[in-house]
């Protein structure tokens, strides 16, 4: 657990929050995106969060949270110079090397979108092409783009489920119409577990990637809080992206 | 050169399992745990009911190494056995369940539902240092040790193993454990500690109090084996901050036969840190010009 403070922490959309933190001593190693943290409120819980960005150099991390139980409200209730404890990163992410190819379409819906932006920015420092589609249920729920992703992707698409803002539909039918018009090398989907396992239905043909959130306790692969059902692996050390095809009694299992 | 050995009159493989609490409360975790190569499972703590544990933070890493944890014997309860013991068997593995309990009455009633399932043998967890009335609270009193072992000893077949950790009159509990009924002992558990954060100043872990683990307790753990073993001669699983093949060998020379890693197995890398084990202690024991574990075991007795 790294000592760390609070440099940011605003909403951005409804019930979307910015949180940049940073470190009281620096670490070396450079994360990799779809890494996460775990950030300690004193005396209330730890929150699992993606890494949104991270710049080393100042020992900066931002994460994007949406409110969801005690421990983010009490996060977004945490007043910026305050001190946190922050366990990071956690999981595997994932290693560019293991694409298909340079030119990604990832898919996100709502707080999905926290781990793009770090992406993003590892993508475009290794000459990959990274194109967004990012749905949420209003324009409320809208985050301004410039302000999420310090690099830009090479194309963001946006879609609204109310229609009040770009695509009218979800992130889920304007992926396949992104992806019908153009070729991708691989696509990446972040989002909630009904989305997942939509997308490895309706995308079966080329085996995607998803983003899973299970319950992570530990976080250290001790106490197996955040095993995938029907896998030996755990959420924390081999997570949390994999190929819809190595959690697919996992995905049997969730609620459509 | 053989690493194989037999513990309570279980044959083992090699002499490595893993700890009880690492992992070892949901199928999947059994079949990982395999995969790490561990020559026999012990589950977490079971206990009748199922409990949920505390509110994070439960682990954290200490920066002056080891791993600080109070989950609070979070398990599925003993309806959960059954499934744990049929994974363990489809890879072959001898399997020991680790049993929590308040009295005599609820260890009793775990052990009963394990031996219907089929498991090797029990392990009676006498020692968490962070469960309130479970734990070290009733295994740092002989008497009490004395009576659960009884109790549990008198209704089984299979093998009772008794886990004790650090408390004053370890050797006599060790003895009393071993009169009811016990075929062996696990020494150590985790050792009561706390940890700060001097920014928040507040205590990290949930529970406040937690189980200290990793090397910072190895020399503990090797301590409490040899004065043990020095007095009882008992058979002894080593526990406590192994994390390669010299402290695993360290405890074997002081009296253990076998061995438990828990926090050396974090962030997923038992498979390494077991081959690792395995591949020293071969080596260890050619050096020394020794046939088998059985060679080694309390050796360092004979100063």
């Amino acid at each position: 657990m790294k000592p760390a403070r609070i440099v940011l922490n605003e909403p951005i959309a409804e019930d979307l929050y910015l949180l940049e933190i940073e470190l009281v001593e620096p670490i070396d190693k450079e994360p990799k995106p779809f890494q996460f943290a775990s950030l300690w409120i004193p005396r209330v819980k730890e929150i699992p969060l993606s890494i949104s960005y991270a710049e080393l150099e100042r020992s900066r991390f931002r994460f994007i949270y949406k409110l969801r139980g005690r421990g983010t409200r009490a996060l977004s209730e945490t007043l910026s110079g305050s001190f946190l404890g922050v366990k990071i990163p956690l999981g595997r992410g994932i290693d560019l090397r293991e694409l298909r190819g340079k030119k990604l379409l990832v898919v996100c819906g709502g707080v999905g979108i926290a781990p793009l932006p770090y992406l993003v920015r590892v993508c475009s420092e290794n000459g990959y092409e990274v194109h967004v589609v990012c749905g949420f249920r209003t324009r409320q729920g809208v985050p301004p783009i410039d302000l999420v992703f310090p690099i830009s992707p090479h194309s963001v698409h946006i879609a609204t489920e109310d229609c009040s803002v770009g695509y009218c539909g979800d992130a889920l039918t304007l992926a396949k119409k992104v992806s019908k018009s153009e070729n991708f090398d691989d696509l990446i989907f972040v989002g909630p577990s009904f989305m997942l396992k939509k997308a490895c239905e309706e995308f079966r043909d080329v085996d995607p990637m998803i983003s899973l959130e299970t319950l992570v306790r530990c976080g250290l692969g001790l106490c197996g809080s955040c095993y995938i059902r029907g896998s030996t692996k755990l959420l924390c050390v081999d997570g949390p992206v994999f190929r819809c095809s190595e959690v697919s009694e996992y995905l049997a299992g969730l609620p459509d | 050169m053989y690493l194989d050995i037999d513990v309570c009159g279980i044959h083992l493989r090699h002499p490595v399992m893993n700890a009880s609490g690492i992992l070892g409360s949901h199928r999947e975790h059994i079949a990982r745990l395999a995969a790490y190569g561990v020559s026999a499972i012990v589950t977490k703590t079971i206990t009748s009911q199922p409990r949920e544990g505390y509110e994070t933070p439960i682990v954290i890493e200490l920066p002056s190494g080891g791993v600080l944890n109070a989950v609070g014997l979070a398990n599925p309860g003993k309806e959960a056995i059954h499934e744990l013991v049929a994974e363990a068997k489809k890879f072959g593995l001898p399997i020991i369940v680790s049993i929590g309990g308040r009295d005599e009455r609820e260890f009793v009633d775990v052990a009963i539902e394990a031996e219907k399932s089929g498991a090797d043998a029990i392990e009676l967890n006498l020692s968490c240092p962070h469960a309130k009335g479970y734990g070290i609270e009733i295994g740092s009193e002989p008497n009490i040790v004395r009576t659960i072992v009884r109790e549990v000893s008198s209704v089984l077949r299979i093998p009772v193993i008794a886990k004790l950790g650090i408390c004053d009159k370890l050797v006599t509990s060790a003895s009393r454990a071993l009169e009811a009924g016990a075929r062996a002992l696990t020494l150590i558990n985790t050792v009561r500690a706390m940890y700060i954060d001097v920014f928040s100043a507040k205590p990290v872990l949930s529970n406040v109090f937690g189980g200290l683990s990793g090397p910072p307790i190895h020399p503990l753990a090797v301590r409490a084996i040899y004065e043990v073993y020095r007095e009882l001669k008992a058979e002894i699983i080593g526990c406590g901050g192994v994390y390669d093949w010299r402290s695993a060998a360290e405890m074997i020379l002081a009296g253990a036969r076998a061995v438990q890693i828990g926090t050396a197995f974090i962030h997923g890398s038992g498979r390494k840190v077991v081959e690792s084990i395995l591949s020293g202690l071969r080596e260890w024991l050619r050096i020394l010009g020794l046939k088998s574990i059985y060679e080694a075991i309390g050796l360092a007795q004979r100063v």
